[in-house]
């Protein structure tokens, strides 16, 4: 097909009234070109046929993860998905699963960021006036975060949790992404907050809901892999259950500015390796190279 | 016996429920089998529940245990019993392979994500030993049928 080619597509939409408290099903007819996304055909469908039709997107490019929708079943980023590459006449499209809605394919984040604060999604340090009043940053090698990176990229787009068998039937249960997240900052050499966040995961609705059907991996738009954080996660709690509680120091503070600036001040070290100045001579190497000039 | 769990989140319309189990075909082996390993479990666990029933009608006298064998010797009991025995080896070997996987055996370190992403639950060590317990259950599974072909035979 070339890039002018249009294939008229069906788009059966699956939305939520607020105000009757059911849901309904609206049919729209969308000329598809090669390369539109299901973001484009809403926004199309938006601007031409319904004004009534509400739906979220903002970046489209899969960076927000605001635009999660269920696409033919399967949960989805509707700016990362090309219509042509469904390769069906008819594309379903629903609000995500496992989640308050609001209004047609909007629904309510609210539980899951609930739940994701739950698990104190950031940084816990016992050195208190470092932690308030940050003089520099704290020192990580590239291996100590390759640990977690993966895991870092997360949109919070939700489509693991609507994809996750377990929260399907659990409604408290917390979710891949959170626990993704637990095992992200457990895994992090700055964090000192390990049992505390264990504590929290350590239970029937946490870590242990978890039934591997790696669902959550298979939806997930940017390849974070919550199943392999959750089996990671699981094995620590596991560790510190058997009694193998290593002691976690976080990672020191970098050393301040002022040295920093006396080592650069020393200038360049020394040309220690031995013979090297004369066979500079000999080959008449300039120790500096000259600039050309331009004319 | 069992406190009453107090849910805290509400379920919504959009909830899935039990269709989350099965819902889409779309998604990772790895998926069905979690739909398999919670059939066969709830199957089993009737299975017990009935066999321990059973059981106890040997309470009631010699003749009543008797009386009731008798009528469980018919073609029928014998294909449950195929179906048992399927459900118990996948059951088994599959809760092998969980009880591995659950505490991160065999899966990768955590990597940097570059596209096109390849999740863990597919890495190949994870896929192969998924593979291999599954071609186990059936291998265990061939001499069991093979059995009850020559009785019915």
């Amino acid at each position: 097909m070339s890039k002018m080619e249009v294939k008229n597509i069906r788009f059966v939409v699956k939305r939520w009234d607020p105000k009757d408290g059911r849901f309904f099903e609206s049919e729209y007819t969308v000329p598809v070109y090669r390369g539109m996304t299901v973001l484009d055909a809403l926004i199309y469908i938006k601007e031409n046929i319904d004004k009534t039709l509400a739906f979220r997107g903002s970046c489209r490019m899969g960076v927000c993860g605001t635009c999660g929708i269920v696409i033919n079943g399967k949960p989805r980023l509707a700016c990362e998905t090309q219509i042509l590459h469904l390769n069906t006449d008819t594309v379903y499209l629903e609000p995500l699963h496992n989640l308050p809605l609001v209004k047609d394919l909007i629904i309510d984040h609210t539980p899951f960021f609930e739940k994701q604060n739950k698990i104190k999604p950031y940084l816990i340090r016992r050195d208190m006036e470092e932690y308030w009043n940050p003089t520099r940053e704290y020192l990580q090698t590239p291996e100590e975060h390759l640990r977690y990176m993966q895991f870092t990229y997360c949109l919070t787009c939700a489509l693991c949790y609507a994809a996750c068998p377990t929260t399907a039937t659990n409604p408290d249960f917390l979710g891949p992404q959170a626990l993704m997240n637990t095992y992200r900052f457990i895994a992090d050499s700055r964090d000192e907050g390990r049992l505390e966040r264990i504590a929290i995961i350590d239970n029937p609705d946490g870590c242990w809901g978890c039934h591997l059907a790696g669902a959550c991996s298979e939806v997930c738009p940017k390849g974070v892999d919550p199943a392999l954080a959750i089996q990671l996660l699981r094995r620590e709690v596991a560790k510190i259950a058997f009694g193998y509680v290593e002691p976690v120091e976080g990672a020191k503070v970098a050393p301040s500015l002022q040295l920093t600036e006396k080592r650069i001040t020393k200038g360049p070290p020394e040309f220690t390796v031995e013979g090297a100045e004369e066979k500079l001579k000999e080959f008449k190497i300039p120790k500096t190279i000259p600039v050309e000039k331009s004319k | 016996m069992f406190a009453k769990r107090e849910r805290k989140y509400k379920s919504t319309p959009n909830r899935l429920g039990v269709k989350g189990w099965y819902g889409s075909l779309k998604y990772n082996m790895e998926k069905y089998l979690y739909l398999l390993h919670r059939i066969t479990g709830v199957g089993l666990a009737a299975f017990v529940i009935l066999h321990v029933i059973l059981m106890s009608s040997r309470m009631f006298g010699e003749e009543a245990y008797h009386q009731i064998h008798g009528l469980l010797m018919n073609p029928y009991t014998d294909i449950g019993m195929v179906i048992v025995t399927a459900a118990l080896l996948f059951h088994g070997f599959n809760g092998i392979r969980l009880l591995l996987h659950e505490y991160g055996i065999l899966f990768v370190r955590p990597k940097r994500p570059v596209y096109p992403y390849r999740v863990s639950v597919k890495s190949s060590g994870v896929r192969l030993f998924t593979i291999l317990m599954i071609i186990l259950a059936v291998l265990f599974f061939i001499p069991v049928l093979y059995e009850y072909i020559i009785i019915w035979w």
